[in-house]
């Protein structure tokens, strides 16, 4: 499985959707998704960490990097030197 | 100022220890004299009790029945593994550190293993399990009406977890069927010992770490320049009890979110964020910025992805781990539709 497929289907598995069917690209904002809430979060940084071998540091903690499936994929690439 | 941190909860030994003899060579054991009300008196002053014991559990089980002492003890952990096993699981099922956690057996051998796997596990001999009351740390300075449930509290949540675990439907379905209640008023004084109770107890929901005593916080509420919220929670298996505190500082310009912390206790529940979202939405009403106090703990990194997944970015840092951050509050998340959240 390609980095953004685990990805996607690591947040459609675990975000409190508010569309259970809901169909999402790897440019949608997973806030427009669903809740975004801290169990969420803090599983989806241990996911990235432990799925794609990387340390998520302080510094890297920014919305920004994990706002949509594409961002989270660059973030790993970015990381891994890729 | 560096108070040891209380006991959370106490790991009894059974043979030995809870009583005298060996349940599996003889017919009749009997309980220590007076420990009985040893557990009783802890159990009253909010502190857990637990077993590690090699032992067969049901025969063991029956005999506490017997006892009439069954319900008093989590997780009971009965069986023929290391004993340093049963208080990480322990340690893991009542999500509290290792320090917190007193383990008391008459063999020196079992206190020694748990030592060596443990080394802030506090462990004592059997026989002093008469001092226990007196303990230094098994006297928490207050003792609150959560305190006084914590245990009830517990075993709802046990209930909780295993009907969460056979649940098989979607994560949202779940959520909405518990119908969770989520309260956040103005603490008042009668909530302040909890208050304190919760700073002092909270160590990986919180943003600081900082501890602050009952005068700190009867000063911050009568205070026009700062505001405490206190939160609490329910769903249809009871109370959580008073489960989150936020102390905002009232500036000129700004909010400063000085502390900023939730309960383990509903860690899987995610109202950190709700909490999160009504600050940010009362400071956008008030017109002023929104900053944020954290400090790395160690132990605390979920607030900081908490913090971060709301949209609050770190602006000043210094070198021994005091970073602030600010929300442009340009994005507010909603509260979801599985929590009642109510203001008062």
């Amino acid at each position: 499985m390609q980095p953004a497929e685990k990805i996607r289907e690591f947040i459609s598995k675990n975000l409190a959707v508010y569309d259970e069917g809901a169909v999402f690209g790897d440019d949608d904002n997973i806030f427009a998704l669903g809740f975004v809430d801290s169990p969420f979060a803090i599983q989806l940084i241990c996911f990235i960490e432990e799925e794609f071998q990387i340390k998520v540091a302080d510094d890297d903690l920014d919305i920004e990097n994990f706002t949509t499936v594409n961002r989270v994929v660059e973030f790993v690439r970015g990381k891994k030197g890729l | 100022m560096t108070r040891a941190k209380e006991i959370k909860c106490v790991v009894w030994d059974l043979d030995g220890t809870l009583w005298d003899g060996v349940l599996a060579e003889m017919d009749s054991v009997t309980l220590k004299p007076g420990v009985k009300e040893v557990i009783r008196t802890l159990d009253a002053r909010g502190i857990l009790h637990s077993i590690a014991s090699r032992n067969d559990y049901d025969d063991a089980m029956h005999k506490l029945t017997e006892f009439g002492l069954d319900g008093y003890f989590l997780y009971p952990r009965i069986g023929w593994n290391a004993k340093s096993v049963a208080i990480a699981k322990l340690c893991s099922d009542l999500n509290i550190q290792t320090d917190a956690i007193m383990f008391i057996d008459d063999d020196p051998i079992e206190r020694d293993e748990v030592k060596s796997e443990h080394p802030d596990v506090t462990c004592l001999d059997a026989s002093q399990y008469n001092t226990l009351p007196a303990h230094p740390r098994l006297n928490p300075r207050f003792v609150t009406e959560d305190a006084r449930q914590r245990r009830l509290m517990y075993l709802a949540d046990t209930k909780r977890k295993q009907d969460e675990d056979s649940y098989e439907g979607p994560k949202k379905e779940f959520l909405a069927s518990l119908k969770m209640q989520f309260i956040i008023s103005q603490a008042k004084d009668e909530d302040l010992r909890r208050a304190e109770e919760l700073t002092a107890r909270t160590n990986q929901l919180n943003t600081t770490g900082r501890t602050y005593s009952y005068d700190d916080l009867r000063t911050f509420i009568s205070s026009p320049k700062h505001r405490l919220l206190v939160c609490e929670m329910n769903d249809k298996y009871g109370s959580y009890g008073k489960i989150g505190l936020a102390l905002i500082e009232i500036a000129e310009d700004r909010f400063h979110l000085r502390l900023f912390l939730m309960s383990c206790r509903v860690m899987s529940r995610g109202v950190g964020t709700v909490l999160l979202s009504y600050i940010m939405q009362e400071a956008k009403k008030a017109k002023k910025r929104l900053k944020a106090d954290f400090r790395n703990t160690g132990r605390n990194r979920m607030m900081h992805i908490t913090f971060a997944f709301a949209n609050f970015r770190a602006t000043e840092s210094d070198d021994s781990g005091n970073i602030v951050l600010e929300n442009d509050l340009s994005v507010i998340q909603g509260y979801p539709s599985y929590i009642d959240v109510q203001v008062r």
